[in-house]
């Protein structure tokens, strides 16, 4: 048979390794800098844009999608061109790819600390960003599947499948949760409110981690251990059953970042039972990454490479292990909200991504630049600095979660909260916060040795030219008699994607259909009423300040909740909630019955609060917000935004944008008098007005003032 | 029991059935495969990374 001749694309590898160094070192570096200014507040220099709310999505965004996003392109461009012998379907489509990617990373760094912000988790950018993504993410879809027909390789790896299914579910997820409506050209409002909101978020938050995070990690596991270890995977058939109970497992189990909140029973439940279940294949998939060792485990010793995939693949056990035990309502009602999340995440994202990415760099470095790598003793310093940085990252959150969730349950024999104040909880944690904060410098200097050495490396050798490569062309493809079922699929790209967008698609509509379409999972509530305009900008602030990373707004129906916030929320209370704003975690206290009760404050204690903290909770680790004070609002989009929400449901009267900024000033005039009486001067048009009338709103639909 | 795990969802009986239907046919289906697969096929898969010149002129710096 003639042999056809084609070269490797390995520059697009280069590019896209490059790119995972830099954006990696920047992660950690943000990452480093948030965790400095918990237990330093002032770290942030009293600048709005280095906030701890601003920075800390730019942080997570730069880790999930430059840092990890470059390593899965990078791990892909390398292994699939070889996998399926031939150059990329396109190298203009590859080069697309890659600059758009950075263009998005680099808008990402200027908007999220801009305070540009949908508030949703994993999905802070606005929509023209969006779209970009969305453009860029199908560049890559088209060159992938391009490769995969003019391929050269019959049967496509189980590698391949998992790149595949990552291009696919991620595509659904990015489009079914960016649905919102534009105001302007850097803000927007959410399709779905409340609960909806939070069930489609999470559908996509916790998917993006499974789809992001895990899949395409996965393909690189199954493609890079075998080669490092140069020992074939444990079992193909296993990765088989891998592959599919977790790409259809996977999407049920976004309801379990809601239990005990206003979501209805039925999806808690239903995201209880698929995680459950998830450990089977996450498990299976870990025993075939560690057991491709078979036979190589004394060459662990000495390899460093080997190392960091081996700690690696056991981050990954250990953290799909724990992500099912936090699914359980008993487990959960202890480790939500706490900082017990950030300890699972960190296991899952600086071990399970970080050091197999790390480990792929050394793998690739020395045939990137066809050299030997630098030194193998630096990357071995690093292996442990990275280690070592990750246990002192995790045990501190691990220690930090727990007590908060004992300080914040803890009542007298009497029943009465042992520690009412919230803040005398947080003043505990101040030294474990310092030791995380040291587990993230050891981290980042490995990181910065790898740097060194990968630097070194390809000074010491050149780019190695594209290399001329032969292999028979593919013929057409045939059925053969008693093939297995599988066995035809993995020879046909088509019908394996169809399957497995049916495969993913199937939990979401699940779960979707029955919480839009059937009324009683929110019952409404005659008293909770929209925002009023200036309610509604001051809710625009609290998004733009990103305070919903601090503070929850979901008292969960635990006696230590109600004693402590008040009545538990309902799900009729978020109807007009665009976005919805839950949170995840409290660093400071929930904030849903901010407004009523005893928890109600005068609007001199907010003005204060927010100029500083410390003036009214001394010790408070909150930032200060001298900006909220000093800022006059820009109300000329409140006409377009009120028009946007009465698209999307909210039942503002026809006409009402005439009428809105009237009644927002004479509302922003009644808290300037209420002010004035406390000896504060200041203007209606102040931005700290706005966010002191949404403060005094919450939980007042309800509940009386 | 489907009643328990979807209160208030009256009138999806077909869709909450069709869902655990699907959901054990993806298993069983899956089991299906992997049994009828041959060994050939499965050891020519498993090797497939390794069978892979990565680069030909390639020195690869101490690691094989």
């Amino acid at each position: 048979m003639e042999m056809e001749k084609f070269r490797y694309d390995n520059q697009i590898v280069r590019m896209f390794f490059w790119a995972t160094v830099v954006w990696g070192v920047t992660a950690f570096l943000v990452g480093l800098t948030i965790a400095l200014q918990l237990p330093a507040p002032w770290w942030n220099f009293s600048t709005s844009w280095l906030t701890f709310g601003r920075l800390r999505p730019l942080h997570t965004n730069a880790a999930i999608f430059a840092f990890v996003g470059n390593g899965i392109f990078m791990g892909y461009y390398y292994a699939a061109q070889r996998l399926l012998k031939a150059r990329n379907f396109s190298d203009t489509l590859s080069k697309v790819h890659f600059w758009g990617w950075q263009a998005i990373i680099v808008a990402a760094a200027f908007t999220l600390p801009a305070g540009i912000t949908t508030a949703k988790e994993y999905a802070e950018l606005e929509w023209p960003i969006d779209i970009a993504i969305a453009l860029i993410w199908v560049a890559w879809g088209v060159n992938m599947i391009g490769t995969i027909i003019q391929r050269r390789e019959k049967h496509m790896y189980v590698a391949m499948w998992f790149f595949i299914a990552t291009f696919v579910t991620i595509a659904m997820l990015h489009i079914v949760n960016s649905v919102e409506v534009p105001v302007g050209l850097w803000k927007s409002y959410p399709l779905y409110a409340g609960v909806q909101d939070a069930l489609v978020q999470w559908w996509y938050g916790h998917n993006a981690v499974a789809f992001f995070l895990t899949t395409p990690y996965l393909g690189l596991m199954y493609y890079y251990m075998p080669k490092a270890a140069q020992r074939p995977v444990y079992s193909y058939r296993l990765s088989i059953i891998h592959f599919w109970a977790l790409i259809f497992l996977y999407i049920w189990a976004g309801p379990h970042h809601l239990l005990y909140t206003s979501t209805p029973d039925w999806a808690q439940t239903l995201g209880t039972v698929f995680s459950i279940m998830l450990i089977a294949p996450s498990w299976g998939g870990m025993l075939n990454g560690l057991l491709t060792l078979r036979g190589a485990w004394d060459r662990v010793r000495q390899d460093p490479i080997l190392k960091f995939m081996v700690v690696a693949v056991s981050a990954y056990g250990m953290s799909t292990f724990e992500g099912p035990m936090m699914s359980l309502k008993n487990y959960n009602a202890i480790s939500h909200f706490t900082d017990y999340t950030i300890a699972h995440v960190h296991v899952g994202t600086l071990g399970w991504n970080g050091l197999l990415t790390f480990g792929i760099l050394y793998w690739l470095a020395p045939r990137l630049w066809n050299t030997k790598l630098y030194s193998l003793k630096l990357a071995n310093v690093h292996f442990w600095l990275a280690t070592l940085g990750l246990i002192f990252y995790v045990i501190p959150m691990y220690w930090t979660g727990i007590t908060q969730a004992l300080l914040w349950k803890q009542f007298t024999p009497e029943g009465i909260l042992v520690y009412p104040n919230f803040l005398e909880t947080v003043l505990q944690l101040i030294p474990m916060y310092w030791t995380r904060a040291f587990g993230g410098t050891l981290y980042l200097t490995g990181s910065l040795v790898m740097v060194y050495n990968l630097v070194k490396t390809a000074r010491a050798g050149a780019p190695i030219p594209d290399p001329e490569m032969e292999a028979a062309p593919l013929e057409p493809i045939k059925s053969i008699e008693g093939e297995s079922k599988h066995r035809w699929l993995e020879a046909r790209p088509v019908p394996f994607i169809i399957l497995s967008l049916v495969a993913v698609a199937i939990g979401g509509l699940v779960e979707f259909v029955p919480m839009f379409v059937v009324k009683s999972n929110i019952a409404t509530i005659s008293t909770v009423t929209p925002y009023s305009p200036l309610e509604l900008e001051g809710r625009d602030l609290y998004i733009k300040e990103g305070c919903f990373n601090c503070h929850s707004q979901m008292i969960r129906p635990f006696r230590s909740e109600t004693e402590r916030y008040g009545e538990y929320s309902k799900a009729g209370e978020y109807v007009y909630d665009h976005p919805f704003l839950w949170g995840s975690k409290r660093t400071g206290p929930d904030l849903h019955r901010e407004g009523v009760g005893k928890l109600r404050k005068p609007d001199a204690w907010h003005y204060n609060h927010m100029e500083n903290p410390r003036s009214m909770s001394p010790g408070s680790i909150m930032p200060v917000y001298p900006w909220l004070l000093e800022r006059s609002n820009d109300y000329a989009k409140l006409p377009k935004k009120i028009s946007v929400m009465r698209t999307l449901g909210v039942p503002y009267p026809e006409g009402y944008e005439e009428q809105a900024l009237d009644d927002l000033k004479k509302q922003a005039e009644g808290i300037v008098a209420n002010l004035k009486d406390s000896g504060i001067e200041t203007t209606w048009d102040k931005e700290i007005i706005a966010m002191i009338a949404y403060l005094q709103k919450l939980g007042t639909g309800i509940l009386p003032k | 029991m489907l009643s328990r795990i979807y209160p208030g969802a009256e009138g999806y009986q077909f869709f909450q059935g069709l869902s655990l239907i699907l959901f054990f046919l993806v298993f069983v289906g899956v089991i299906v495969l992997i049994v009828t697969m041959k060994k050939d096929h499965v050891n020519k898969m498993s090797n497939m990374p390794l069978e892979i010149e990565d680069d030909q002129s390639a020195n690869y710096g101490g690691h094989k």
